[in-house]
């Protein structure tokens, strides 16, 4: 049996865990593996500590995760939140990440960051921002994402939110197509200016 | 006029490399170019130098606009 809940606190560690394997589809320019030059499971305990936060509106809190649980055991999870509603989110992000590492990591992360920043698109305020959408791979194909897509709807009408959008990297196009499948549409393309065909796609829903 | 706000006027100006930048209290990365995750933390990095104050990540996740910036300065500064 499939239930979706608001992560709690005692979640922070898978949690942890699904932000980075969101990341690790192999099709990503940027992410923060590549950002810090660390492995996933180098970064894991930094991760678990710094997602352990009571702020909103970002991807590095556990506040802002919907959480898919099969059967009492937690399998997948996405991250929702409104932006600009308790700051903008690329902010508190940056907040998060000067608890989670030293100032001279961040700034390093954030050279890496800096030398693709023509693929980066911009959040619109106001709209519910999807982000690290992942499962545990033991728990793929069991319909488990078409559950949590559906109350993240339910949780954007609840924030009187009309518009829903998701960044995906275009070269990961089983994901695009199940997005699509899901009634998103592609709005807007980043293409790398260093990685040939790939760059950052933006697809949006109406609600 | 705020206090602190002509100081951290000229921060913004020198971090975004524009001399026309004008900050309120609302003002917010809708309203400044580039004002983006890796800008902020330049921006944090030049208002500690500039005030000579210390600002965590837990600070920086409480700010949604250019006031409660100038409201962790005073604190800072003012106890």
């Amino acid at each position: 049996m499939i239930t979706i809940k608001q992560a709690e606190k005692k979640d922070c560690s898978f949690i942890a865990k699904i932000i980075l394997l969101a990341e690790s589809t192999g099709y990503e320019i940027t992410s923060y593996t590549k950002m810090f030059g660390k492995t996933m499971d180098e970064l894991l305990p930094a991760f678990e500590k710094m997602i352990d936060n009571e702020t909103d509106g970002h991807p590095l809190t556990y506040k802002s995760y919907l959480v898919a649980y099969l059967d009492g055991e937690p399998a997948s999870a996405i991250s929702v939140y409104k932006e600009g509603e308790n700051g903008d989110s690329n902010h508190l992000m940056t907040g998060a990440l000067m608890t989670g590492f030293d100032r001279k990591s961040v700034a390093s992360a954030f050279g890496f960051l800096k030398n693709h920043n023509d693929i980066s698109i911009q959040k619109k305020q106001n709209t519910l921002q999807i982000d690290c959408v992942a499962t545990l791979p033991e728990f793929r194909g069991k319909g488990l994402l078409k559950e949590l897509m559906k109350a993240a709807e339910e949780k954007a009408k609840q924030l009187h939110v009309n518009e829903i959008e998701i960044q995906v990297w275009k070269k990961n196009e089983a994901a695009v197509a199940v997005y699509e499948k899901y009634g998103y549409k592609i709005v807007q393309e980043m293409i790398s200016n260093k990685e040939g065909r790939n760059g950052k796609i933006l697809m949006t829903k109406k609600i | 006029m705020e206090k602190y706000h002509e100081q951290l006027t000229q921060v913004f100006r020198n971090v975004f490399q524009n001399n026309s930048i004008e900050i309120t209290r609302s003002t917010t990365a809708v309203d400044i170019d580039q004002w983006d995750s890796i800008t902020h933390l330049d921006l944090i990095t030049a208002t500690e130098e500039a005030f000579k104050i210390e600002i965590t990540g837990f600070d920086v996740m409480g700010l949604k606009n250019v006031g409660d910036l100038l409201d962790l300065i005073a604190r800072k500064l003012e106890g």
